[in-house]
């Protein structure tokens, strides 16, 4: 046998100690295999759950489904940026009517001018006696 | 042995997923065409665990748990350690299974890079380390005479020795090189470095090993004859 003949003064003399190394089986201890089925199963719970979490309509209450509608509101008109257009466009409207620039006729002032309600719906072109009519009333 | 028709097996698991994991396991099972369930490659067997198939736990672990115990037994050459380091190494298995992306790569190559990697934590941790050779079994063949029995036990802790002997990256190449039986470029992606720089570790660590094991080769039974 070479590797006798060899000895171990080369390197080819080692191929007969690693076969040995390679031939001898390793076996887990079953405590060991037992506490990696443990930890596989408690895992794979946990990889359940997210598969759940994951599909789609999955109930989370009512405060989820108040989430996804306003998701899905935000959504349907572009997203933030859209919603910070729209929320500007409104204030300056909003301003617009409190504040009118001078060539522009000022409702709050005209309101303001009559002293009563019946004064100015009067003024306004409204039918009186239709407003106090028994329909209107009942 | 896990289940006789592994696609069949997989579909209750299946009901109420995704379509996309749902998907996975069809790519994964398409890998290995016409198999046997024996041939369910690792990949398959990591989607079937993601779905919830305890069956392809237990696979995964009677396939790759003893490799690398195996390994993480013969780098540290503590049975304790190894012990822990397979554990958490599987729990790593485990823990990535969704993200795994089936034949971009071996399972098992993964695994013993994780295993490596804690190996060098753990010796980093330890700087110094044991060998525990009553904790390395014994190799059982009933085939051969009880002297033979003996001198392969002797020869097979010789090694064990020799090898903790050696530097920590040369005896992880010679491992998996020599007894793992690893291709270089596997080793190179274990260890994350070029298949010269594995050419040279095992090279310098068979080397290494012979010159620690000249002065035993009459007990080993390699004496002149």
């Amino acid at each position: 046998m070479s590797d006798k003949e060899n000895g171990l003064t080369d390197v080819s003399g080692l191929d007969d100690l690693f076969a040995v190394a390679r031939n001898t089986p390793v076996e887990m201890p079953a405590s060991l295999t037992a506490a990696i089925l443990a930890d596989a199963s408690q895992v794979q719970e946990l990889h359940r759950q997210a598969a759940l979490q994951s599909l789609p309509g999955a109930s989370r209450g009512e405060q989820g489904a108040a989430q996804r509608l306003w998701r899905q509101f935000s959504a349907a008109v572009g997203g933030w940026p859209s919603l910070g257009g729209l929320a500007a466009a409104s204030l300056t409207g909003l301003w617009l009517g409190l504040a009118p620039p001078s060539f522009l006729p000022d409702p709050v002032a005209s309101y303001a001018a009559f002293s009563s309600g019946s004064e100015l719906i009067s003024n306004q072109g409204y039918d009186v006696s239709l407003m106090m009519s028994d329909e209107v009333f009942e | 042995m896990v289940h006789s028709d592994p696609i069949s097996a997989a579909q209750p698991p299946l009901q109420g997923l995704p379509a996309w994991q749902r998907c996975r396991v069809s790519e994964a099972h398409a890998q290995q065409p016409g198999k046997a369930e024996s041939g369910v490659s690792d990949d398959a067997l990591l989607v079937l665990f993601t779905n919830g198939d305890a069956r392809a736990a237990a696979a995964l672990t009677e396939r790759l748990g003893p490799r690398a115990f195996g390994v993480a037994m013969r780098v540290l050459g503590n049975r304790a350690a190894a012990e822990d380091i397979t554990q958490e190494a599987m729990m790593r298995l485990w823990r990535m299974a969704p993200d795994w992306q089936p034949g971009q790569a071996k399972v098992s190559t993964w695994l013993y890079r994780v295993v490596m990697n804690l190996c060098i934590d753990l010796k980093r941790r330890q700087r110094g380390g044991h060998v525990d050779l009553d904790a390395i079994p014994d190799p059982p063949d009933p085939g051969r005479s009880a002297p033979e029995q003996l001198q392969d036990t002797a020869r097979h802790d010789a090694l064990q020795q020799a090898l903790m002997l050696l530097p920590e990256r040369q005896r992880q190449a010679v491992v998996l090189r020599h007894i793992e039986d690893l291709t270089n470029p596997e080793i190179s992606g274990i260890m994350e470095i070029s298949v010269e720089a594995v050419e040279s570790l095992t090279a310098r660590g068979k080397r290494a090993l012979a010159k620690i094991l000249a002065n035993r080769r009459d007990e080993l039974g390699y004496s002149d004859v």
